[in-house]
């Protein structure tokens, strides 16, 4: 059914979750990720601006404009998703101004295999693939967008 | 429903609160993830994976470590009950003091002493110590 998800399955709620769209790395087209309301208000309780803009902005545009999206991770029994991005700027400080990333940098957002996202963080790229995080080949289990 | 991008950054941004007083360190066990979340300091940092337990966070400014992502904390904490059964005395109230886990991650590691990962492990012990940190285990909403 890889190339001919039902129409179900693309859409995704849950109690105490919000959702919004991404890329679904099967088909490429749309499908629902969640997020959950007790992360987004722990997010909110630290005072951080740039980790809520990051949150606010940066996560649903590195799901929604992937460079890459990884399955698996070889040491670990993890059949979580990671989509991997380049945003055009990212939020720093504490008025969580934006500024241009590094440019050897990739935004990573983890999810979980119930879909839903539980990370997000700035990490190296790989220095001949920079769309790419470093590692990448011998991280993932597999590639697959 | 799924939520517009608008909609989302607004529901987040309705969350934030100012910031009142000096930064706080934090911990938080995220059940979705199964992981820890360890934020010493609000330096915007990049990551990098030590290995299959811990993600180190280091500041953008100064490279210094400012605080860690623990991966499969579950398994893990079963896993070191069964290889160290003094382990489960860490866990008092379903809370999880952070320089234990980081040690018990560090006793795991098959490592030499001089390792980077060895040396990184004692640095994240010593950061953990330094705020007291530690996380309540929760389980995931139905």
């Amino acid at each position: 059914m890889r190339n001919c998800p039902r129409v179900k399955d693309k859409k995704k709620s849950r109690k105490g979750y919000a959702s919004f769209d991404a890329v679904d790395p099967r088909d490429g087209l749309r499908w629902d990720l969640l997020v959950a309301h007790r992360t987004i208000d722990d997010i909110g309780s630290r005072q951080e601006p740039d980790r809520v803009k990051t949150l606010a902005y940066l996560v649903p545009h590195g799901v929604q404009h992937p460079t890459a999206i990884f399955q698996g991770l070889r040491d670990e029994d993890d059949r979580g998703l990671c989509y991997v991005s380049r945003p055009p700027h990212r939020y720093i400080g504490k008025a969580g101004h934006q500024v241009p990333p590094a440019p050897d940098r990739v935004f990573l957002v983890f999810v979980s295999p119930e879909r839903v996202i539980y990370n997000w963080r700035w990490e190296a790229c790989d220095p001949a693939e920079q769309d790419l995080p470093a590692g990448h080949a011998e991280r993932f289990d597999r590639r697959l967008l | 429903m799924t939520l517009t991008n608008q909609a989302f950054a607004k529901l987040v941004s309705s969350k934030a609160k100012r910031r009142t007083g000096p930064f706080q360190p934090v911990a938080r066990y995220d059940p979705d993830g199964d992981c820890i979340e360890f934020i010493a300091r609000p330096d915007p940092f990049y990551a990098e994976r030590i290995d299959k337990l811990v993600t180190v966070y280091y500041s953008e400014k100064t490279n210094e470590i400012v605080g860690s992502l623990i991966k499969g904390v579950s398994r893990f904490q079963k896993e070191m009950s069964r290889k160290l059964p003094g382990f489960v005395i860490i866990l008092q109230d379903g809370k999880v003091r952070l320089e234990h886990s980081f040690l018990a991650g560090l006793w795991s590691a098959k490592t030499d002493k001089e390792d980077l990962r060895v040396l990184t492990y004692k640095k994240l012990i010593e950061v953990a110590g330094d705020t007291s940190a530690e996380a309540e285990l929760l389980t995931a909403a139905g």
